[in-house]
C-alpha cells in the first residue's frame, strides 16, 4: 500500500511539474449536470412545504444556489411569502441572489425588508446582504434609485450599527450629499454620531469631498482619539492649511510610527513631485523606523525609474541619490541598507557608490 | 559553391553563429553548417515573441541561400521537452477554429533562402515561467542530423495568481506599481473610466464583454512596461493564501479596530501605493486569507442558464458581486463601483470573471457572436427601449468609441482613454473601437489568427 502511496504521489508531482493534462469537456458538462440535478433534488426539498423546517434548511445549505428557472421561481415565491419562517425566507433569497435582478418583485421586497426595523434579525441581515451586493452592480439599484435612496438615508439613522454602517458606506462612495453632510456632522457633534470618529472619517474618505478638509484638518489639530488622527491624516494631503502639520508630524521622531507612516504617505499621494525633498530628513535619519525610511527610498526610486521610462525631464535629485548612497553603506538596518542598494541597481547608480 | 564562399568570406559571422547554438551539439567537421532562422509572427523582432494556445504564424529559411544546394529538411520541436514553456508546431494556415497540436514539425526548407510558413501555439498545461523560456529547436532531419537554429520565445497566458512563482508574482506587481506612477496612460485613467461606466458596464448583458475588453486594455499598458507580465486571475471560490499576502495583494491584520488597510512587505511595490491623493489600499476581506470568498463556485456559475447567456450572465449577482463586497469587506474601495479599481485587486477578481466568461465559452462551445445562446440581445440598438445602446452585439462600446452624451444621453460626458490600444503582440484585435460581439472570439478568427493575446491556463482552446 505504501509503495502504491508513493507511486500516486510521484505520478501527482510529475503531473504537477508539467503542468496539467487538457481537460475534458465531457467530464465538465457531466459535472456541471451533476450539480444541476443536486440543486433541483435540494430545491424539490426545500419548496416542498408539507416538510419540517429542519429538513428543508437543511436541503437549501447543501447546494449553493438553485438553479433551474422553475426552482428560481418556487424559492423566489417562498421569500416573498410573509406566512414562511424568517430562516426560510432568508435562504431562499440567498440560493436565488444571481437572479433577484431579473424580477422587480424581489429587490421590493429586500428594500421592505431592510427598511423595516420589525424585520426578524435573520431575514433582515440576509436581505441587507444581497443589498449591498446588488448596490456594486444591479440593473435595479439604477432604475429604482428613487425608491432605494431614501431607504439607504433612512437605514443610516438604524439602530443597529452594522446597517448603519453599510448604508453610509454605499451613499458616501456614490458621492451622495447627504451622506457626506451627516458625516462631517458626525464629526462636529461625535456625542450623537451615528458610527466612531475614526470611522465617520474613513467613510468620507471613500469621495472626499473639498467641504470635509476644514473639519478634518480640525480633528488633526483636536483629535478624539489617535485612530481618528490617524485616519484624518491620510486625507488631508490635499489640504495647504494642513501640509506644514502634516510635515512635522512626518519629522518629529516623538510622534508616534503610524502617524508618521500616514504622514509620508499622504504627502506622497499629493505632492509625487517633491518628494524626494520631503522623504530626504527620514531617509537620514537613523533613529527612524525601519519601514519609514525603506517607504521613502522605494516611492522616489519606482517614481525615478517609471520617469526615466517615459523619458521625461526631471529635475536631478543628486542630493537624495547622494543620502541613499550613504544609508546603502552604513545604515545599521539591514532592511534599509537593502532597499538603498535596490534603489541604486534599479537606477543604475551602483558604479557611483564610491 | 556559393554557400562555402560566404562563409569562407565572413568566418567572423560563422562563429558567432556557432556560438549563439549549444556548445555540446556535435557537429559534423566535413560539412559545412547550415543555419536558419525563425521569424516569429512573420517579424524580425524579438519583442512580439509571445504566444498563447492560439495558433500564431511564423516562418523560417536557410540563413546563407544558395541556388546549387539542395532543400534543407529540418524538425522542429521543442528544445528541452521537460523544462520552461513547451510548444505545438502545426503547418500553416492553420483552420480557422483550431490550433497547433503536434509535438514537432518537418519542413523541407528551399535553399535559395525562401521563406517556409508555420504555425506554432502554446501547450496547454506548460506555459512560461519566465520570459522567452521557450525554445524551438531546429534539427536537421537526418540521422547525424545538428542543431540548425533556435528561436526562443514565451508561452504567455493568464494564470492562478495563487500560484505564481515569486519571480511572475513580482514582475506583475512591479509592472502594476509603474502603470500607476506613469503620467500618460497610467493606472489612474482606468480608475476615471469605471468609476463613470455605470450603466455602459454594469447591470445589463454587455457586462462582461465591456470587462473583457476593460481588463484587456490595462494588461496592454502592463505589457508595454514589461512583455512578460500577464494578468493574473484570483480565484475567489478558492482559499488564496498567496494573494492575500503581504509580497502580493497585501494582508489585512491590522491590530486596530477598523483600520480598513492593506499591509504590504517593505520590498512589496505595492507598499507606496497612492491613488486619487489618497495612500495605501483600503481592504479588509470578510473571509480569512486560508477561506474562499463566500460566493457561488465555479461549477455552479458554470451551470446557470444551462449553456444560454441570459442565465450566464446571472453570474454578475453571484459571484461577481459579492466577490467584490466580500473582498473590500464593509465600506472599503472594492467594494463599490465608484472606488473599486483604486485597489489593484480589482484586475484580479475581474481576470476571474473573464476566465469563468472563457471557460463557460469553452465549455458549451458559445464564441461565435452571431449566436444568440452565445450573446443577447442580438443586432444593433433599435433606437429606444431595454437595454440602452452598447449592449446590444453589434453595438460599438463606451469610452473606446468616443460617444459622450453630447450626441447620445444614454453615455456618460466624457470618454476618458481614447481607444483601446493595439498590442505590441498581435495588432488591432479586438478594433480599437470594439463592438460588443467582437470581445467574444478572443481566440482568434481568420484575420487575427492569435487573437487578443490572452488565454487562460485552464481553458483549453478547443
Amino acid at each position: 500500500m505504501r509503495s502504491l502511496c508513493t507511486a500516486l504521489s510521484f505520478c501527482l508531482a510529475a503531473t504537477v511539474a508539467m503542468g496539467q493534462a487538457s481537460p475534458s469537456r465531457e467530464a465538465v458538462l457531466g459535472e456541471i449536470q451533476a450539480r444541476q440535478q443536486e440543486a433541483s433534488r435540494a430545491a424539490k426539498v426545500f419548496t416542498d412545504r408539507s416538510r419540517s423546517e429542519q429538513e428543508r434548511a437543511a436541503a437549501a445549505r447543501g447546494v449553493e444556489a438553485f438553479l433551474s428557472p422553475e426552482d428560481v421561481s418556487a424559492a423566489s415565491r417562498i421569500f416573498l411569502d410573509r406566512g414562511e419562517p424568517p430562516s426560510l425566507r432568508a435562504l431562499a433569497l440567498s440560493r436565488i441572489e444571481h437572479a433577484v435582478d431579473q424580477n422587480p418583485a424581489l429587490t421590493t421586497e429586500i428594500l421592505g425588508l431592510v427598511g423595516s426595523p420589525e424585520t426578524p434579525e435573520v431575514l433582515r441581515d440576509q436581505a441587507a446582504a444581497v443589498l449591498a451586493d446588488l448596490s456594486f452592480s444591479s440593473l435595479s439599484m439604477r432604475e429604482r434609485s428613487a425608491e432605494i435612496l431614501p431607504v439607504l438615508r433612512t437605514l443610516t439613522r438604524d439602530r443597529d450599527q452594522d446597517l448603519r454602517r453599510m448604508a453610509f458606506g454605499i451613499l458616501a462612495a456614490h458621492g451622495d450629499d447627504f451622506a457626506q453632510q451627516r458625516l462631517i456632522e458626525c464629526l462636529r457633534s461625535p456625542e450623537s454620531a451615528p458610527l466612531p470618529p475614526q470611522e465617520c472619517v474613513h467613510l468620507l474618505g471613500l469621495q472626499l469631498h473639498g467641504d470635509a478638509y476644514p473639519v478634518l484638518h480640525q480633528i488633526l489639530l483636536h483629535p478624539p482619539d489617535e485612530a481618528t488622527r490617524i485616519e484624518a491624516i491620510r486625507l488631508l494631503g490635499g489640504y495647504a492649511e494642513s501640509r506644514q502639520k502634516l510635515l512635522e508630524i512626518l519629522n518629529d521622531p516623538a510622534e508616534p510610527g503610524a502617524a508618521r507612516m500616514a504622514a509620508l504617505g499622504t504627502l506622497h499621494a499629493n505632492d509625487p513631485e517633491r518628494f524626494a525633498e520631503i522623504a530626504l530628513p527620514v531617509i537620514r535619519d537613523e533613529r527612524a523606523a525601519a519601514e519609514l525610511r525603506i517607504y521613502g527610498i522605494q516611492a522616489v526610486r519606482i517614481r525615478r525609474a517609471t520617469v526615466a521610462r517615459e523619458q521625461r525631464n526631471t529635475a536631478a535629485a543628486a542630493s537624495f541619490d547622494d543620502a541613499v548612497r550613504e544609508v546603502a553603506r552604513t545604515s545599521r538596518s539591514e532592511a534599509v541598507r537593502k532597499a538603498a542598494q535596490e534603489y541604486l541597481r534599479v537606477l543604475g547608480l551602483e558604479d557611483n557608490q564610491g | 559553391m556559393s554557400h562555402r564562399r560566404r562563409t569562407t568570406f565572413r568566418p567572423w559571422l560563422l562563429a558567432l553563429l556557432a556560438a549563439s547554438l549549444s556548445s555540446c551539439v556535435s557537429t559534423r567537421p566535413s560539412e559545412l553548417l547550415r543555419v536558419v532562422e525563425i521569424e516569429v509572427r512573420q517579424t524580425p523582432t524579438p519583442v512580439d515573441d509571445y504566444v498563447t494556445w492560439s495558433p500564431t504564424l511564423c516562418r523560417i529559411r536557410v540563413s546563407f541561400a544558395s541556388s546549387s544546394a539542395p532543400p534543407l529538411a529540418v524538425r522542429l520541436a521543442n528544445m528541452d521537452p521537460t523544462r520552461g514553456g513547451q510548444l505545438l508546431f502545426a503547418t500553416a494556415p492553420v483552420p480557422a477554429g483550431s490550433t497547433a497540436t503536434s509535438s514537432s514539425l518537418n519542413l523541407s526548407l528551399p535553399a535559395d533562402g525562401s521563406w517556409v510558413s508555420f504555425a506554432i501555439a502554446g501547450k496547454f498545461g506548460s506555459p512560461s515561467l519566465r520570459d522567452k523560456d521557450a525554445v524551438i529547436e531546429v534539427r536537421e532531419d537526418r540521422a547525424d542530423g545538428v542543431v540548425v537554429g533556435r528561436q526562443a520565445l514565451m508561452v504567455r497566458v493568464r494564470k492562478n495568481a495563487n500560484s505564481l512563482s515569486n519571480e511572475e508574482r513580482d514582475r506583475f506587481l512591479s509592472a502594476v506599481a509603474a502603470l500607476n506612477t506613469m503620467v500618460f496612460s497610467n493606472y489612474q485613467l482606468h480608475q476615471d473610466i469605471h468609476s463613470i461606466a455605470s450603466s455602459q458596464a454594469h447591470g445589463r448583458p454587455g457586462f462582461l464583454p465591456w470587462h473583457r475588453a476593460f481588463i484587456l486594455r490595462l494588461e496592454r499598458e502592463l505589457q508595454a512596461i514589461d512583455p512578460s507580465v500577464a494578468l493574473h486571475y484570483w480565484r475567489f471560490d478558492q482559499a488564496a493564501p498567496n494573494v492575500f499576502h503581504p509580497d502580493f495583494m497585501g494582508i489585512s491584520d491590522q491590530p486596530m479596530p477598523n483600520q480598513n488597510l492593506a499591509r504590504f512587505s517593505a520590498m512589496n511595490p505595492l507598499f507606496t501605493w497612492t491613488i486619487q491623493g489618497l495612500p495605501g489600499v483600503r481592504r479588509r476581506p470578510t473571509f480569512l486569507p486560508t477561506a474562499p470568498a463566500p460566493v457561488n463556485g465555479e461549477v455552479t456559475t458554470l451551470a446557470l442558464g444551462g449553456g444560454l447567456f441570459t442565465g450566464f450572465s446571472g453570474m454578475e449577482s453571484n459571484p461577481h458581486n459579492p466577490s467584490h463586497t466580500s473582498g473590500g469587506g464593509s465600506s472599503n474601495w472594492l467594494s463599490f463601483v465608484p472606488t473599486a479599481v483604486r485597489d489593484p485587486l480589482f484586475f484580479l477578481l475581474h481576470s476571474n470573471v473573464d476566465r469563468l466568461w472563457a471557460k463557460w465559452q469553452w465549455t458549451f462551445v458559445r464564441h461565435n457572436p452571431a449566436d444568440p445562446q452565445a450573446y443577447s440581445p442580438q443586432g444593433a440598438y433599435p433606437g429606444s427601449g431595454f437595454p440602452n445602446p452598447g449592449h446590444y452585439a453589434l453595438d460599438s462600446m463606451w469610452p473606446w468609441n468616443g460617444i459622450t452624451s453630447a450626441s447620445d444621453p444614454t453615455r456618460p460626458a466624457t470618454a476618458p482613454g481614447g481607444q483601446i490600444p493595439a498590442s505590441v503582440v498581435v495588432g488591432f484585435w479586438p478594433p480599437t473601437q470594439p463592438t460588443v460581439g467582437s470581445m467574444l472570439e478572443y481566440r482568434g478568427n481568420a484575420s487575427f489568427p492569435a487573437g487578443m493575446g490572452f488565454a487562460y491556463d485552464d481553458v483549453p482552446f478547443q
